[in-house]
């Protein structure tokens, strides 16, 4: 097959249109089912038209699955492959490529879940792509250094209090309404038995990057409080107060502790 | 402010001396796992059809026709527990009045 114009067919006569005009017509067929329009504008060697774009239908939507699957392996799970390929398939078709970059795509993906039957019979499960896809973001996040907490203890208490925690380009927080932190850790390909859950817990999953690894962690409210209110811009003393107010037993020190450890912030400028 | 009797130098400094001992978490996450998640999203820069896991003549599973029987969930989500009912309402008259308004 060629993508050149039939010979026969002369209703496109400028060159420029007719290519814009045609790849119009074949963007439409290979992301839908009508090949109407497209086919007077295709000659084929040999073998029928339809079938010649339907490889090129094919190739485009079990790509852009298979590139769902990649990103959203624990939503795959739970609701099966068979179930994964149609509803990714469907995704495709409604929601095409914006960028001409793989990775950047499925920002939309929880969205759509969330607009389908299958969000409302499995309502976490809008939630749980949502963090798969917050670990994707922070997977190609940009690098930064991470902040030096030998530094911050160096302030003075004023100074300390005052100081405004930035959030490192890989950090994301997701938080639910459902236990996803625990679904999403069941369901890794290697957990061969799966539990029975207990859908009435809420949670928060803080993703971050300590050097080159993904950090994946369930976080307490009071702790994802701290963590939102510095990305609002709240200085520490704020930002504890905030998550005191959640939960008065806040341990601010352990939580400290942890994010200097999974590089959830990165280095102020002096 | 209450934060203020919280956060101490002290605070910090302990904070500090955890991240020092302490080695980032999680134990969940093998390195040799994020490697393997680090290839496969390497892979996602390309075509995905060139890791050869299909060609493009045999993909009848993402042709949509005749294909209802896809639409049912064989995951593990029955195991978990997580289907509709673990989350019935206490008032589904208002519930099926929310989803009808929606």
């Amino acid at each position: 097959m060629s993508l050149s114009a039939n010979p026969e067919t002369s209703a496109l006569e400028l060159p420029e249109l007719q290519l814009q005009e045609l790849q119009r017509r074949f963007r439409a067929s290979v992301l839908g089912e009508d090949d109407g329009p497209v086919l007077p504008l295709v000659a084929a060697a040999r073998g029928p038209v339809a079938a010649r774009i339907a490889v090129y239908r094919n190739t485009v939507q079990a790509s852009l699955t298979e590139v769902l699957a990649v990103a959203f392996p624990v939503t795959r799970r739970v609701v099966g492959e068979q179930f994964f390929a149609n509803l990714a398939g469907r995704f495709a078709t409604e929601t095409p490529p914006r960028l001409p970059q793989l990775s950047a795509y499925g920002g939309d993906f929880a969205a759509f879940i969330e607009r389908e039957d299958v969000g409302r019979r499995l309502p976490y499960l809008a939630d749980v792509a949502r963090l798969e896809w917050a670990r994707g973001e922070a997977y190609f996040a940009a690098d930064a250094k991470p902040l030096d907490a030998a530094r911050l203890a160096a302030l003075s208490p004023a100074e300390m209090e005052s100081t405004v925690f930035k959030w490192h380009p890989a950090t994301r927080l997701t938080t639910s309404a459902f236990p996803i932190y625990r679904i999403w850790e069941v369901n890794q390909l290697d957990v061969a038995d799966i539990p029975r859950v207990d859908m009435g817990l809420a949670q928060s999953v803080l993703v971050s990057r300590a050097g080159s690894r993904l950090v994946t962690r369930a976080v307490e409210p009071a702790d994802a409080a701290f963590v939102r209110a510095t990305a609002a811009g709240e200085n520490l003393a704020e930002a504890a107060s905030l998550a005191l107010a959640v939960d008065a037993a806040f341990d601010l020190q352990r939580a400290l502790g942890d994010h200097f450890i999974n590089g959830t912030y990165q280095d102020w400028e002096t | 402010m209450i934060a203020t009797a919280v956060i101490g130098a002290a605070v910090v400094a302990g904070a500090v001396t955890m991240s020092m001992v302490k080695t980032p978490s999680m134990e969940t996450e093998a390195p040799g796992k994020e490697q393997c998640y680090g290839v496969a999203k390497a892979g996602e820069n390309g075509c995905a059809s060139a890791n050869g896991s299909h060609t493009c003549g045999g993909l009848a599973t993402i042709d949509k026709s005749g294909q209802e029987w896809m639409l049912v969930e064989t995951g593990t989500c029955l195991k978990m527990g997580g289907q509709m009912e673990a989350f019935e309402d206490p008032k589904p008259a208002e519930a099926a009045k929310a989803a009808r308004a929606g």
